[in-house]
């Protein structure tokens, strides 16, 4: 197969540089907020721009309020599991579920349905579900690139994309049982 | 995209401008940011990505090394094999067809793969070349095949085609690299010393074009390429 040596050009490294000037702050100040050291927010900043360096094809623009709510979910995350690493436990995949599992249309939405509802589910949804279905689709990341960026394997981010996938229907199924009450 | 992708994509967007509020709402609280230290530990990191770099391009010279030399051979076997060259030269006439300028380039159409070796069966060969050029000399390897085409005055394009397991290296030091697409196919475009490369493949075969010409004019050769059985 052939082999380019491509990575690491200039207008990658340009992209970082941009970055890191303009999001910083913003990192740090996040890393801060969650982790109330700044030596730790510091090592969160590194991380994540060594994590952004390998993810840089994902961002499109750079200024945009796309990539800094990239950044600040993948920090926000970041340092969740710094905060829970002691106690964290790695969620196990599910051995009822296929590891295999494809994106079906066995659900359709209404693609009428109100703003309310994208609110609503936001507000009831678990953060990392809602992280996950945000990298999957908003950002069009792969399972591959999503597990490597979480760190976690892709069996669990394909667990974690099909419970998020039922948290999401289940809070539709009431919200819709609401609306019909 | 379905209707349940558009529903999670719009999901997603949402999301993202509320953590973006979120954010914006508590930044207010005005949280001391002194980003001293963790600037140093940045531009060292872009120092020791620059230094990995051309570690890694020390090989790529290497393979440049080998191309030239390669390509020389190639050179002066052309020029023993006077009379093929004649022959080349007299059968322009039939086998060219003129087509258009663009950027002051006149394009002939290559109606078959004359000029290509009786042997060669399943190759690739481009349909299109600037006016001038002829077929200079071909060389096969162990699973590569190599076209070189030469105008009067020397200046050459190089065609190579060769199945996916072999290796190969592309110079990018102070070299503009994007990524392009040729006929669907992704590819990368090089642009170092008015020399412009473009690398791509299929599934089956990977396929580099070399030459002296702007990479509008490099990609409209590459998106000739012919199968000839």
């Amino acid at each position: 197969m052939l082999i380019f040596l491509m990575l690491e050009t200039n207008d990658e490294k340009e992209k970082l540089i941009e970055l890191y000037h303009l999001y910083k702050a913003d990192i740090l100040r996040v890393a801060f907020d969650i982790l109330s050291d700044y030596h730790e927010a510091e090592d969160v900043l590194h991380s994540i721009v060594i994590k952004l360096s390998k993810h840089l094809g994902v961002i499109d623009e750079v200024n945009s309020r796309k990539t800094k709510g990239f950044i600040i979910q993948i920090t926000r995350n970041y340092c969740y599991d710094v905060f829970n690493k002691r106690k964290r436990t790695e969620l196990k995949p599910d051995m009822t579920f296929e590891t295999t599992w494809t994106f079906e249309d066995e659900y359709i939405f209404d693609s009428h349905e109100d703003d309310a509802i994208f609110l609503h589910i936001i507000d009831r949804l678990r953060r990392d579900y809602s992280e996950i279905i945000t990298l999957k689709y908003y950002h069009e990341m792969s399972v591959k690139e999503i597990s490597k960026l979480l760190e976690i394997t892709e069996v669990n981010a394909r667990t974690r994309l099909h419970r998020a996938h039922s948290a999401v229907k289940q809070i539709i199924d009431e919200w819709r049982g609401l609306e019909h009450e | 995209m379905s209707k349940n992708e558009q529903f999670y994509y719009k999901l997603g967007q949402i999301y993202t401008e509320t953590v973006v509020d979120e954010y914006e709402d508590c930044k207010k609280l005005e949280t001391p940011i002194d980003s001293a230290n963790s600037d140093r530990w940045f531009w060292r990191f872009i120092l020791e990505q620059k230094q990995r770099r051309a570690f890694k391009l020390r090989y790529v010279a290497v393979f440049l090394l080998m191309l030239t030399l390669t390509t020389s051979i190639l050179s002066v076997i052309g020029e023993a094999r006077g009379f093929n060259v004649i022959k080349m030269l007299f059968d322009d006439q039939v086998r060219y067809t003129e087509l258009h300028f663009e950027d002051n380039i006149e394009f002939v159409r290559v109606e078959d793969a004359a000029d290509i070796p009786d042997d060669w069966v399943s190759y690739y060969y481009l349909s299109l070349i600037p006016k001038g050029y002829t077929v200079a000399d071909t060389s096969t390897g162990f699973n590569d095949k190599w076209i070189i085409y030469k105008d009067d005055e020397g200046n050459r394009i190089t065609f190579m085609q060769a199945s996916t397991d072999m290796t190969a290296q592309i110079d990018t030091e102070n070299a503009v690299v994007k990524e392009i697409e040729v006929n669907g196919l992704n590819g990368f475009i090089s642009l170092k010393e008015e020399v412009t490369i473009l690398t791509w493949h299929d599934n089956t075969n990977s396929f580099i074009l070399s030459g002296k010409y702007s990479s509008e004019v490099m990609l409209k050769l590459a998106e000739s390429i012919k199968y000839e059985k």
